[in-house]
């Protein structure tokens, strides 16, 4: 490759960078100012005085909030992967009639905005006596990640050759032990990706989370932290502060798992 | 194994007999910050002492101008779960319950409470649907004030007017001399619609206020029109930024010394005093010229939901945020004014004080921006017919006109506030 | 055999029951909600026809801007994620060195909650201590108010979903690239393809499912857009940012047009059914081939 070809390529990509990067920076710095510096103070300065004051706050309001979020996220990650595992097994390697229509049932719900749903939901949740549970957030998550962790994991078995199962079926092994002697450990890309996606879209939730979470003990930390946005004052260095604790997690995930996410996507997991 | 097991139950019961007992109440508010949040965790706490059996548990939740907990209250009621009590604007936002019978009616309350003798009349009004009591107020915010930085209006050699016609006239002057005259942050959109109400209370008085939000003059009244002519020049005098800048951000500008005056709610004294300021020495806040003698009325009350449980701690927090002693804690740390009039003025601030003298013998009203005046969809149909107008300063009187009557036509006003009966 | 067929039903069987009950038994609620004249707090059943859906496209004017607008974002949205995510990932693809570092910067965003997104990116757009003023008066550029101004508030929340959005069309695209064989690409080029005829020839046929991918994810995005512009303006300035998406939840919540909320919701799933339908019945297609 030319020399100038090859700047050219690294200048986009840096400028493309500090687009992405900024209002990170922005997060981080201001999250470190006092709030007298945030009022005074451009918005991309550099604090002149770290001023942890932002996280003390900030923390104290959504600590609760933060442990909430694991007691649910990780558990209707787990059940929603699950599902979406047996369920691709199902529609590719143990094929029945009309397994196509029930994959495009299960496929539709990723299409469905999730405001139409709000008041059924929260109804269907008194119903069975299990709202203000915890429960509920764990169903609720569970069910609307079904349809894309079927997709990615329907995706993700149609590339594993099926002579591989034949092989098993050769040596005696039913259904179940071939998921589980051979699927399943293939499966961890797959599994990954689904696992970021669904840890993602569990953790950032507001909207279910808004109205699900209506007693103290199970509501998520994104609730919180915009209650730590007052209803006529903001504090910004607090809100920031609190933004940047509720994105942690988040954050972790790609920047350890980013690049399975990616090989993942390479496997197959999430295509047409 | 079998004696652990039997432990096991044992102590399970145990532990739902010990739930059972402790009566839980639970409440849904706002106040999530700031003061507003000082203020109810210091109120819940004297509550926690006066009962100390009870579990309390406060659920706040904040954001999109009161609209999430609106949504979160609907939901809990939907889904036939209500909590004990939640936070609501008297008038027409706790109407809504009412008329609903979502609302269990408190009249016995009030009456052998003695409430009927210690809150205004306006405020009783307010609190009641139909004859029927069903809220309790916790506080008064007055609407209509206007708040302004003295060092500036020295300098200027500028006094508050006492006309609306002499407080426009008085704009170009502040502009001239390089500052703005009227800070506004706008990035809700209430705070434009305050501008508009309170001007409109001026321009029209107390009784045609009234008259307008009842659906029985519209906007083709001539004091309306003026209003809107008004309107649109106050818009012109306000900081280029206002859409970005929250009510708060606004009442810096005058603390930065770079905007003389902001409309807006007695909410924004405690933000001066948070902001270091004396009362009366740098700032100064009056009812808006034209206003003088008016109260706009904002109130925070609560009500029992039909089907809340432990109704029995509902009662109780009632009977409690009507005592004098509550009423003046939470009032002296939130900026606001208790509700009764018989609470003694020690320990609130001088521009507090005189608002509490004046809602003794002001003509009270009640502000539509903060749903007690008019049906809620209504207003929100209005806030943003007024944000249209804001942002189109090309169109004709008429066509303003036109735009707010026909959003009252569509919201069906005159109906729907002849139908609920309610008293003006 | 039907021992198989028994245990695949099994395995399956969960996921449908639960789909149909949060995902179809909702929609029908609320479809039947919608045909009503449930305008109230309380629950109204009687049945109004089309009433609702008639109102809002003849006379509410609130929704005929949010169509307006949803139809300005959605290309824009849609085009500016799936070309910047397509050049990124060829930029990625081309052998350069910190190859992951870059692609993890790229999808950061992803990370970040919509919420918190939009609260950054109000400071941004502050016309006076924001970073975007601060860059435009060292330019010597005239100062602008981009939330608050009609002309720029729209194009400034769809920069910020760009930017939220452009790592995950970068990564399918990616995936995309990688997925096509060396020989082809040395084919083509021994074949006198270059540049862009390669790219137009070879490159992009072969990344066609990572576009209908993308396509479908972004477009049922911008038709679903809420939590980015219910931070940023609500909607404002005068409705210049109001999305269908928000007048819904304002309707049903705040307004009690619980009927006319369940409506706009229906529209924009019957919109949202436009793109994905076809999608569907694709993807169902693909399934059937390798069967």
């Amino acid at each position: 490759m030319r020399i100038s070809k090859r700047i050219a390529i690294y200048t986009v990509l840096i400028i493309a960078s500090i687009f992405f990067l900024f209002p990170i920076y922005m997060l981080i710095v201001t999250s470190l100012k006092s709030l007298q510096e945030v009022n005074t103070t451009s918005s991309w300065s550099l604090p002149v005085h770290i001023d942890l004051s932002g996280f003390v706050t900030a923390w104290n309001g959504i600590s609760q909030g933060f442990v909430n979020s694991f007691e649910f996220t990780i558990p209707a990650l787990i059940f929603s992967v699950f599902l979406g595992s047996i369920g691709g097994f199902a529609l590719t390697k143990v094929k029945f009639k009309g397994s196509n229509t029930v994959f495009l049932f299960l496929l539709f719900g990723m299409f469905l905005p999730y405001q139409v749903v709000l008041i059924p939901l929260v109804k269907f949740m008194a119903t069975l006596g299990l709202y203000g549970n915890i429960w509920s957030l764990i169903i609720t998550h569970t069910a609307y990640g079904i349809p894309i962790t079927t997709l990615i994991f329907r995706n993700f078995y149609s590339s594993i050759p099926t002579s591989l199962l034949e092989a098993g079926q050769v040596d005696g092994a039913n259904t179940l032990q071939i998921y589980a002697r051979i699927i399943l450990p293939l499966s961890i890309p797959g599994i990954v990706v689904a696992s970021i996606w669904q840890f993602t879209n569990i953790w950032n939730n507001f909207l279910f989370g808004l109205v699900l979470g209506s007693m103290p003990d199970v509501r998520p930390v994104t609730v919180m932290l915009n209650n730590l946005n007052g209803a006529m004052m903001a504090q910004w260095n607090t809100l920031m502060a609190g933004a940047l604790i509720t994105a942690i997690p988040t954050l972790i995930v790609y920047l350890i798992a980013g690049k399975y996410f990616v090989k993942g996507l390479l496997g197959g997991a999430v295509k047409g | 194994m079998k004696k652990r097991v039997i432990l096991l139950v044992g102590l399970l019961i145990g532990a739902l007999a010990v739930m059972s007992v402790a009566a839980t109440f639970s409440i849904y508010d706002w106040w999530t910050a700031g003061g507003e949040k000082q203020a109810i965790t210091k109120v819940l706490d004297m509550f926690q002492q006066q009962y100390p059996d009870i579990k309390i548990v406060q659920n706040p939740v904040a954001g999109g101008a009161g609209v999430n907990m609106q949504a979160v209250i609907k939901s809990l009621i939907f889904a036939g779960v209500p909590p004990t009590t939640f936070q609501v604007h008297a008038g027409w936002e706790m109407y809504q319950y009412a008329s609903a019978n979502l609302l269990q009616p408190i009249t016995n309350l009030w009456q052998s409470e003695g409430w009927t003798k210690v809150f205004p009349e306006r405020i009783q009004q307010l609190c009641s649907y139909q004859g029927q009591f069903y809220a309790v107020p916790m506080d008064v915010h007055r609407a209509n004030m206007v708040w302004y930085n003295k060092a500036i209006f020295d300098k200027l050699g500028l006094t508050m007017p006492t006309t609306i016609q002499d407080f426009i006239n008085m704009l170009p002057k502040i502009k001239a001399a390089g500052y703005i005259p009227i800070a506004l942050g706008d990035s809700a959109n209430w705070t434009t619609a305050m501008l508009f109400e309170e001007t409109l209370l001026a321009v029209a008085g107390p009784q045609k206020y009234n008259e307008y939000f009842e659906g029985k003059i519209t906007a083709s009244d001539p004091a309306v029109q003026q209003t809107i002519q008004y309107f649109r020049t106050e818009l012109q005098y306000v900081n280029p930024n206002h859409a970005s800048l929250t009510w708060d951000q606004a009442c810096g500008l005058l603390v930065s010394g770079q905007a003389a005056m902001t409309i807006m709610g007695d909410w924004a004294n405690g933000y001066f005093m948070a902001a270091g300021w004396t009362p009366n020495v740098d700032y100064g806040g009056v009812a808006v010229p034209g206003t003088e003698g008016i109260y706009n009325l904002v109130i925070d009350s609560f009500p029992i939901p039909v089907g809340a449980p432990d109704v029995q701690t509902g009662y109780d927090w009632l009977k409690f945020i009507a005592t004098v002693p509550a009423q003046a804690a939470f009032n002296q740390i939130k900026g606001s004014i208790p509700a009764r009039i018989d609470v003694p003025t020690t320990g609130f601030n001088p521009i507090q004080v005189a608002n509490m003298e004046a809602l003794k013998k002001d003509v009270l009203t009640a502000s539509a921006v903060h749903g007690s005046e008019a049906p809620v969809a209504f207003v929100t149909d209005w806030e943003n017919a007024l944000t249209v107008i804001q942002y189109h300063p090309e169109m004709s009187l008429a066509a303003c006109v036109n735009l707010l009557n026909t959003t009252a036509q569509q919201d069906n006003l005159a109906g729907t506030v002849a139908a609920a009966g309610v008293n003006y | 055999m039907k021992k198989r067929t028994a245990l695949s039903i099994g395995l399956i069987l969960p996921s449908v029951i639960i789909v149909g009950i949060f995902v179809y038994a909702f929609i029908a609620w609320t479809f039947a909600v919608s045909l009503t004249n449930w305008n109230t707090l309380l629950p109204n059943w009687s049945f109004a026809g089309l009433k609702n859906y008639i109102y809002l496209f003849t006379q509410d004017m609130r929704f005929h801007m949010d169509l307006i607008n949803n139809f300005i974002f959605l290309p824009f949205f849609v085009l500016g994620t799936m070309i910047l995510g397509f050049f990124l990932a060829t930029l990625l693809n081309s052998g350069v060195k910190f190859e992951s570092f870059f692609r993890t910067v790229f999808l950061l965003p992803m990370a970040i909650s919509l919420v918190v997104s939009g609260v950054i990116w109000v400071w941004i757009y502050d016309p006076t201590n924001g970073a975007l003023a601060s860059l435009f008066q060292i330019l010597h550029l005239p100062a602008i108010n981009w939330l608050g101004s009609m002309t720029y508030a729209l194009p400034a929340i769809i920069i910020a979903t760009i930017w939220q959005y452009t790592g995950f069309t970068t990564s399918i695209y990616l995936a995309g690239l990688r997925g096509i064989p060396q020989e082809v690409l040395e084919a083509a080029r021994l074949d006198g393809a270059h540049g862009f005829r390669l790219y137009w020839n070879i490159v992009i046929p072969m990344v066609q499912s990572s576009t209908v991918t993308a396509f479908v994810l972004m477009v049922q995005l911008s038709l679903q857009m809420f939590d980015i512009v219910w931070v940023m303006t609500q909607g404002g300035p005068a409705f210049a940012t109001d999305m269908p998406a928000v007048y819904m939840f304002i309707a049903g919540f705040k307004q009690n047009f619980v009927a006319r909320g369940a409506a706009i919701a229906m529209i924009i799933f019957a919109l949202t059914l436009i793109v994905v339908i076809p999608y569907i019945f694709t993807a169902g297609r693909i399934t059937e081939e390798e069967a």
